[in-house]
């Protein structure tokens, strides 16, 4: 790949203050993500992998370290986030909602308007327009926020387990979704999930984080062409050889090779 | 499946109970010199309302309690939102709110009129401040329990200053600062009452507490209904403001 870089993260550290004394939940992150890159950061739970996207949303601050985002310039915004929990704003209405990072960058109502309408298109929301996320079911109320976070065109797009509390069936078709839209804009994309197969089937490189303070243990390529297909990514024999080496990687199946030490 | 109530229900109970309160005054069951006849108010009312006299204390108990109450609510709005938002803010003024507003508003009456005097301007900041601190306090609680996402998105998409206030923090804080408005406008109507029995020629209060001083107890009473319709008009209002102002809420 000759893709320029996008995101420098250099021995990234975050510790919190707790009553119980100091928590290490970064414990020295370097990461490189490239252009158009679709990073998924994979690791157990707690190992800061949200603390690291925070970070890098600017909604936190790190303790050590340095992260770099290359501008394009423009009015594009740094990053836009996709929130595992829902996060449609429950004031504005579906359209308001994904034109939202417009509103904010200030652009005008009816150029906003016209790049929410494409957006909410995409997701397959245009009869819902109008209406307001207590009336959507789970799965629109994420759809609505990956149309907001595409449509406000920011330089990186973080997506923190946006289909974690999803069913299964609504997690495949917005995996689908995201899938095409990624491989229709080409952002650079930095993915957590707990999933190894959600990480397989949608991310260029899976970056395999230590339990806490996290740290990449190891990056994997993922070889599978795009435009990719759920179904068939899954009987491509590769697949299984990943899944496998993700696994041993996160030290899954361990407990039973080793006496546990707690 | 239960069946649905017939639409009149609510009606029936207080009907019930005026016919009741009607037959035994006509039957002299009842002293009817305390407890006039439902239908004997009625007339003394519509004979206020004929002379013109319920319309001019009823036009200047509105415009005394519509002054004070946009006066204590807007404040109330702005501040208590700042207090959300801004610890430092909070921190600084909490001890004050909390140590003036549990004093009965009653009870600074005399003060005020010392200041303002007793023309109209006594009245509006009086119910100003009785109005003033429920929807301060709402304001700031409103904003307070607003989810946390909600505000991680607003900073997340670049919402700063005014941007933040106006597109995450008072949208998101309006259902709690409707419930402060509600207190208020019932706190407004007594505080008006108060100030009219007090210190005022004109207006419900003192139509009612001239009525007692002449002893026209009909007419007392029929102070008191018209006080009770407009509590019951005004909060309607504002449920109905509410319903247009936050069209996002589900409702039973």
């Amino acid at each position: 790949m000759t893709a320029e870089l996008k995101i420098s993260i250099r021995g990234l550290r975050k510790d919190f203050a707790t009553r119980f004394g100091c928590v290490g939940a970064l414990g020295g992150v370097d990461l490189d993500v490239r252009e158009g890159e679709l990073c998924v950061l994979v690791g157990p739970s707690g190992c800061g992998k949200s603390t690291l996207l925070r970070i890098l949303a600017g909604l936190e601050g790190a303790t050590a370290g340095t992260v770099e985002i290359r501008r394009s310039g423009g009015r594009r915004p740094p990053t836009a986030m996709v929130f595992q929990e829902p996060s449609a704003l429950p004031w504005l209405t579906v359209r308001s909602n994904v034109a939202y990072g417009l509103r904010m960058q200030g652009m005008d109502a009816a150029r906003r308007d016209s790049i929410a309408a494409r957006f909410i298109e995409k997701v397959g929301l245009a009869r819902f327009a109008g209406a307001y996320p207590y009336q959507l079911s789970g799965g629109m109320k994420q759809r609505v926020s990956v149309a907001r976070a595409f449509a406000s065109d920011p330089e990186i797009l973080l997506m923190d387990e946006p289909f974690g509390s999803l069913d299964e069936l609504t997690r495949l078709a917005l995996q689908d979704e995201l899938l095409w839209l990624f491989e229709e804009t080409h952002k650079t994309i930095v993915f957590v999930t707990h999933s190894i197969d959600e990480a397989l089937a949608l991310g260029d490189r899976v970056a395999v984080m230590s339990p806490a303070p996290g740290r990449i243990l190891s990056t994997i390529d993922v070889p599978f062409p795009r435009p990719r297909k759920l179904i068939a990514l899954r009987e491509n024999p590769e697949y299984g050889r990943h899944v496998a080496r993700i696994w041993n990687l996160l030290g899954v199946g361990r407990e039973r090779d080793a006496a546990p030490s707690a | 499946m239960p069946r649905r109530p017939p639409r009149g229900l609510p009606l029936l109970s207080p009907l019930f109970i005026l016919a009741v309160w009607e037959a035994l005054a006509r039957a002299r069951l009842i002293d009817v010199r305390f407890f006039p006849a439902p239908t004997a108010v009625l007339a003394a009312a519509w004979g206020t309302a004929q002379s013109g006299e319920l319309w001019a204390d009823l036009e200047i108990s509105l415009e005394r309690i519509g002054v004070g109450f946009v006066l204590g609510t807007l404040p109330g709005i702005v501040l208590g939102i700042l207090m959300g938002l801004i610890p430092l803010v909070r921190l600084t003024c909490m001890p004050v709110v909390s140590a003036i507003y549990p004093i009965p508003k009653s009870a600074i009456l005399p003060l005020i009129m010392l200041i303002f005097g007793i023309g109209e301007l006594a009245k509006w900041v009086f119910i100003a401040i009785g109005v003033f601190f429920p929807v301060l306090i709402n304001a700031m609680v409103g904003v307070l329990t607003i989810d946390r996402i909600y505000m991680d998105v607003g900073r997340n998409y670049g919402a700063r200053g005014l941007n933040f206030l106006l597109t995450i923090a008072l949208p998101g804080a309006l259902p709690v600062i409707f419930a402060g408005i509600k207190l208020g406008f019932g706190l407004a109507l007594i505080l008006v009452v108060i100030a009219e029995i007090v210190a005022s020629r004109a207006g419900l209060g003192f139509l009612i507490w001239n009525a007692w001083q002449i002893f026209d107890v009909e007419k007392l009473y029929s102070g008191l209904v018209v006080i009770g319709i407009l509590g019951y008009l005004s909060s309607e209002a504002i449920d109905a403001l509410e319903r247009v102002v936050v069209p996002w809420r589900p409702r039973a």
